[in-house]
């Protein structure tokens, strides 16, 4: 079954908050190994995967998880400010 | 420390640790067949056995392949189900293509029965093949048993 390459910010918010991928992965109830495979984008996760890690980080999933390359989180915020005309 | 092991030290294992097996069936059917004494057949068996036990640990003991092949579903994630479906999608190939070649053998070779040695051979196929077919195509396996 061919998908559509998802990017995420997985990554970047893991390293920002100071977790270790074991500590991710074992909140979230994956290997610490696919929390790899999920930051380096070589595996889609499935919805409720998604979910359980936006809850985690405390965030919509719309801000982790992205069809199209990510900009950083900061200019994104930004930009929704400028748009809400704040 | 968990240090990675590249694929093409995976495959070199996998076919390493199938080659050697092949090999231990042969020597100690084709031995006694051809009247070898046990002790030579003993001599060639040991480093051979000591191969087939080496590699079977480097690439699928220590890599975890081996356990993750043998887990309930439950217990393991869902990109891991997935690599397993995978797996065993490809291995049951391979091992009806190799049931077929040694049916084929046995029935040209009018040999009558499946010598138990081939039988305990494809009993450790069955076995350890989900686990080689993850070896052999996973981008990244980490060594960290």
């Amino acid at each position: 079954m061919k998908t559509r390459k998802l990017y995420n910010r997985i990554g970047v918010l893991r390293r920002e908050r100071g977790v270790s991928r074991k500590d991710l992965a074992e909140a979230i109830g994956v290997n610490f190994q696919t929390v790899g495979y999920l930051e380096r984008g070589e595996y889609n996760p499935s919805l409720d995967l998604a979910f359980r890690i936006s809850e985690y980080f405390n965030l919509p999933v719309h801000l982790v998880f992205s069809t199209r390359p990510m900009k950083p989180m900061s200019q994104e915020l930004l930009e929704q400010r400028k748009k809400r005309g704040e | 420390m968990a240090g990675e092991i590249s694929k093409t030290q995976r495959r070199l294992l996998v076919a390493v640790n199938y080659l050697s097996l092949a090999l231990l069936v042969f020597m100690v059917h084709g031995g006694r067949a051809r009247g070898w004494s046990a002790g030579v057949i003993v001599a060639g068996v040991l480093p051979v056995a000591g191969v087939l036990v080496a590699t079977f640990v480097g690439v699928f003991w220590r890599t975890g392949l081996w356990h993750l092949s043998h887990a309930p579903f439950e217990k393991i994630d869902e990109r891991e189900a997935q690599v397993m479906y995978e797996s065993l999608r490809r291995s049951y190939a391979v091992f009806a293509v190799v049931c077929v070649i040694i049916l084929l053998v046995n029935a040209v070779a009018e040999m009558g029965h499946i010598p138990i040695l081939i039988a305990v051979g494809l009993l450790y196929l069955a076995h350890t093949l989900p686990a080689a077919a993850a070896a052999w195509s996973e981008k990244r396996v980490l060594a960290d048993r």
